[in-house]
């Protein structure tokens, strides 16, 4: 072995970098799929422009484009086919959360023109939160993979909802990648948690610990502009309803599952709009749209929530600390009432609760928003996983 | 046929250090080894029965840390972004030291011989180059590194041709 060799001997049998999972390659690979889908797509969006003109292009390609030759079940046709009036009758629900305004980092650089979504089939908040996106990533680009039905735990809070998997879901978009994690199954495994499905990618997991390091579920990221952490509004609306009844229910603006789906939509939406350089499809320019950015930007709330169901909308950072303590002591009320009513919590993994506590953490400088000094009261749960 | 799995993890670590010492950027590096181990996954059936998996592997990050490297280099001409210094840490900064000073190409040869363990015909192969030119870029590295390359590292005359080529991915 000549000397330079061995000189290297200690790169190869010390590494300097860690090796990535074989799971981190398969989402390489499937992201570089999706960016050569994404060209193609964007190609064939120009070809189909210089065809028949840009303005009547406009509001419909995608919509033609999410039917084209693909077959969906009638509930995710209805889903993706809400139509812009009704996304607009819904506006901007109160009951509905407004979507945290996040600051990229270096570190969370790589999915800046990613949609990302972490979720879990056994958790009810999930289930809402999956409906909400399709609704809103169909105004963006196509769906023509999703998979049957299944059903939120039925241990958990609102047990047994009806939504579907985004495992083996493929998406195409001129615009972003989407990038949909599954952690677990509904299955409990025996031991307290439920059965694994995917794990995040690296760059989805640098992402996941930044943005939402309490490690909450749902976690939505858009493009590390904007996040959701938990549902958007509450998955109560999903109660008892089966697949195809809460697909046809989101094109009835008055129904609650409307409000609740594209409400949370809309400000998805208007996230999603964030994330676009250049021309900006039509649903960018609509009202509700431009109402749901001020909120986003402003972080005001069309109208203060005093919601059983939803905790109340956090004020925007600079709002003066008495908005903020009343936020806090709003949060307080609405957490200890949960505590006292929910049973079971939805914790991701975990089966079986044994104690539910309400808890408060009071940051030392502004995070998610949130002024240092505030109470910021969650629910601390204990389970099995706790002692696994 | 070898899984991937078993493959993927012995050569994993040579293919880092080879990169890194090819290219003088960890990132660069770790960035090229990636892709075609994750390009090698998607075609394992294909890539396991070439004749040498490796040497394919080397030719597709070598290939793609060049085209990073390329974008990089545009990126900083249009958008005049700072462009990180060679990110070599140690223990590779003196072994670094020591091929730092070699012609890009050379450097290849020597790291891809030496650190990868590839033959010449192999190396060849992975730079889309012929064998005398191998042979020859060997031979010049072994003038100004002297003893370092002592190995009886097999030498022959031929014409030197140090055109840089991208090869073709699988």
């Amino acid at each position: 072995m000549s000397e330079l060799a061995q000189l290297a001997r200690p790169l190869i049998d010390q590494p300097l970098v860690e090796r990535p999972d074989v799971s981190a390659l398969r989402g390489r690979n499937r992201r570089r799929h999706s960016r050569r889908l994404t060209g193609l797509s964007v190609f064939l969006v120009v070809a189909l422009a210089g065809a028949f003109g840009l303005t009547q292009l406009g509001n419909t390609a995608h919509k033609a484009l999410a039917t084209g030759g693909v077959h969906l079940a009638s509930y995710f046709e209805a889903s993706i086919n809400v139509p812009d009036s009704t996304l607009a009758a819904v506006g901007l629900p109160a009951s509905v959360s407004v979507p945290t305004r996040v600051t990229p980092t270096v570190a969370t650089a790589t999915t800046n023109q990613v949609v990302s979504y972490v979720g879990a089939e056994y958790c009810p908040y999930c289930a809402i939160q999956r409906w909400a996106l399709l609704v809103a990533l169909s105004q963006f680009g196509t769906f023509s993979s999703l998979s049957d039905q299944v059903l939120s735990s039925s241990s958990q809070v609102y047990p047994n909802l009806a939504s579907w998997s985004f495992i083996g879901a493929r998406y195409t978009s001129p615009y972003f990648t989407f990038d949909p994690t599954e952690l677990t199954s509904s299955v409990p495994d025996g031991h307290g948690y439920y059965l694994p499905l995917e794990k995040m990618s690296a760059a989805q997991e640098v992402a996941y610990d930044h943005f939402d390091p309490q490690g909450g579920l749902p976690f939505v990221d858009l493009g590390n502009q904007f996040a959701t952490i938990g549902a958007s509004a509450s998955p109560s609306v999903l109660e008892d309803l089966s697949l195809g009844q809460i697909g046809s229910s989101l094109s009835d603006p008055t129904s609650p599952v409307a409000q609740a789906v594209d409400g949370t939509a809309n400000y998805l939406i208007a996230a999603m709009c964030t994330m676009i350089t250049g021309t900006k499809p039509f649903i960018c320019s609509m009202s509700m749209t431009t109402q749901a950015l001020s909120v986003l930007y402003s972080g005001v709330p069309p109208a203060a929530s005093t919601s059983s169901t939803n905790p109340p909308v956090q004020p925007p950072t600079n709002a003066p600390m008495s908005v903020w303590q009343k936020w806090s002591d709003e949060q307080h009320t609405f957490w200890e009432r949960a505590a006292a009513n929910y049973h079971r919590m939805t914790r991701p993994g975990c089966a079986v609760i044994k104690q539910v506590d309400v808890d408060s953490i009071t940051y030392t400088k502004t995070t998610l928003g949130i002024p240092p000094g505030i109470k910021v009261w969650y629910l601390s749960v204990v389970d099995q996983c706790s002692h696994k | 046929m070898e899984p991937f799995e078993s493959w993927y993890a012995r050569e994993h670590p040579r293919m880092v250090a080879t990169l890194l010492l090819a290219t003088g950027d960890l990132d660069l590096a770790t960035e090229g080894v990636d892709e075609a181990c994750a390009r090698a996954l998607a075609r394992w059936e294909r890539v396991s029965v070439m004749e040498a998996p490796t040497g394919w592997a080397y030719s597709v990050a070598l290939n793609h840390a060049r085209r990073v490297a390329r974008r990089r280099r545009l990126e900083r001409t249009l958008l005049r972004r700072s462009v990180p210094q060679a990110n070599v840490p140690a223990p590779a900064g003196e072994v670094w030291d020591l091929v730092a000073a070699l012609p890009e190409r050379q450097r290849q040869v020597v790291v891809l011989r030496h650190v990868a363990d590839l033959k010449e015909a192999q190396i060849a192969s992975v730079l889309n180059i012929s064998r005398s030119t191998v042979s020859t870029t060997l031979r010049d590295a072994h003038q100004r590194l002297g003893s370092l390359l002592d190995d009886g590292v097999e030498i022959t005359h031929a014409n030197s041709n140090l055109d840089t080529k991208e090869t073709t991915d699988v």
